[in-house]
């Protein structure tokens, strides 16, 4: 998707929290990232590099963590988790699994000092 | 520095660590304790060695502050500010999303001439560069804005309150809000929209909702445009279903040609009941 854009964003929310809690460097950025956002995380994990140029955040590392989605199959009623679209539902096998979640894209915790 | 924990202050008891050397903790220095607590090593040979550090002359200690903002909360908080509009106005307003070419702005053309104004329109057109579809619109006879969005390939909720700044709400009527064709970007930002409407062409392949999943997952209604060229396609509609389904199963779908007028009447159907379900 746009994950420049993002990971200037992202660094704009980080240096507002950093100055928050008036340190000095940021050491780790972590982010939560849903299995089933637009995002790619080697894109954002580039991005990354040029937006955290010049800023608290310059030697930061980005720790991305996967969240996965949760899905309900309409034909068995199963319930379960599930990481990527368009896949059959792993008890029955029916295409029919209604999604949730999974789209999220937050900046989680910053370490720092 | 303590050989064992890596700390700043080597006395164990009033005595040195038994080594000196620079070894680094073999977790890390005070993963455990704090760091100015007294806390004991116990030595494979069972000696207990118990000591304080007063200072910390290294490592600078770091802390993790919990955030937990979104990245995207300024764009999604905009779309909810937007969406109290449409609702206040009661006006059903819909994001219209496709590739490029699929025939957004012909079936809203189709649309507003078979409406003959039962239905008051307003349409707000994303695109690039041009406001070549917003006349279009406006020649069919319903309101339009052209918003422009340069080098970006979706609206954001952020264009479209300032859009509405040239625009009045119809009440009781529909906005089509028709985003610039894109069938990735524009998935990922909520415009305050009440329904968002895929529309895919028989020219692009049953394969769509496969190959661009993000996009169909959030659809609530596909529509398959031109459908008046299917004799001369293989496009086969119900695998393209089977595939809409795959990805978004609660999906509706409906079938069009804006050329030969086919399904258009199943559209307004669907378009009316929308606008009853919202008052």
């Amino acid at each position: 998707m746009h994950e420049l854009s993002l990971a200037i964003r992202l660094v704009s929310l980080v240096e507002e929290e950093a100055s928050r809690a008036a340190c000095t460097k940021v050491s780790t950025v972590t982010v939560r990232l849903g299995a089933l956002s637009c995002v790619e995380p080697s894109s954002l994990q580039l991005a990354f590099l040029a937006a955290r140029r010049d800023t608290i955040a310059a030697s930061a590392q980005l720790i991305i963590e996967s969240v996965p989605a949760h899905a309900v199959c309409l034909s068995c009623e199963a319930s379960m988790e599930v990481t990527q679209r368009a896949s059959p539902c792993p008890i029955c096998g029916a295409f029919a699994l209604v999604v949730s979640g999974g789209d999220e894209l937050r900046l989680s915790r910053l370490e720092v000092v | 520095m303590c050989a064992i924990c890596g700390c700043g202050v080597a006395s164990t008891d009033g005595q040195l660590h038994p080594q000196q050397a620079e070894a680094p903790h073999p977790i890390g220095p005070h993963a455990d304790h704090d760091a100015d607590s007294d806390h004991e090593h116990v030595l494979s040979d069972g000696t207990v060695l118990r000591h304080k550090h007063p200072q910390l002359a290294s490592p600078v200690q770091s802390r993790v502050l919990d955030v937990e903002r979104a990245l995207l909360a300024d764009n999604d908080a905009q779309a909810q500010l937007n969406r109290r509009r449409f609702d206040r106005a009661k006006t059903l307003t819909l994001n219209l999303m496709s590739s490029p070419g699929a025939g957004k702005t012909t079936l809203l053309e189709a649309t507003l001439r078979r409406l003959h104004g039962s239905l008051s329109v307003s349409v707000i057109e994303g695109d690039q560069q041009t406001s070549l579809d917003a006349e279009r619109i406006r020649r069919a006879g319903a309101q339009a804005v052209q918003v422009n969005t340069g080098k970006a390939c979706h609206l954001d909720a952020g264009m479209i309150d300032r859009a509405l700044t040239e625009l009045t709400l119809p009440p009781g009527g529909v906005l089509f809000i028709e985003n610039v064709g894109n069938l990735v970007c524009p998935a990922s930002f909520d415009l305050g929209e009440h329904q968002r409407i895929v529309i895919a062409s028989v020219t692009e392949g049953e394969d769509k909702p496969l190959k661009y999943p993000d996009m169909f997952a959030r659809a609530d209604l596909v529509v398959v445009s031109k459908i008046d060229l299917l004799p001369h396609l293989d496009f086969d509609p119900q695998r393209f279903a089977e595939h809409v389904r795959r990805v978004q199963p609660r999906a509706k779908l409906l079938q069009v040609s804006a050329r030969s007028g086919e399904g258009l009447a199943a559209w307004l159907d669907w378009l009316t009941a929308q606008v009853r379900a919202l008052d």
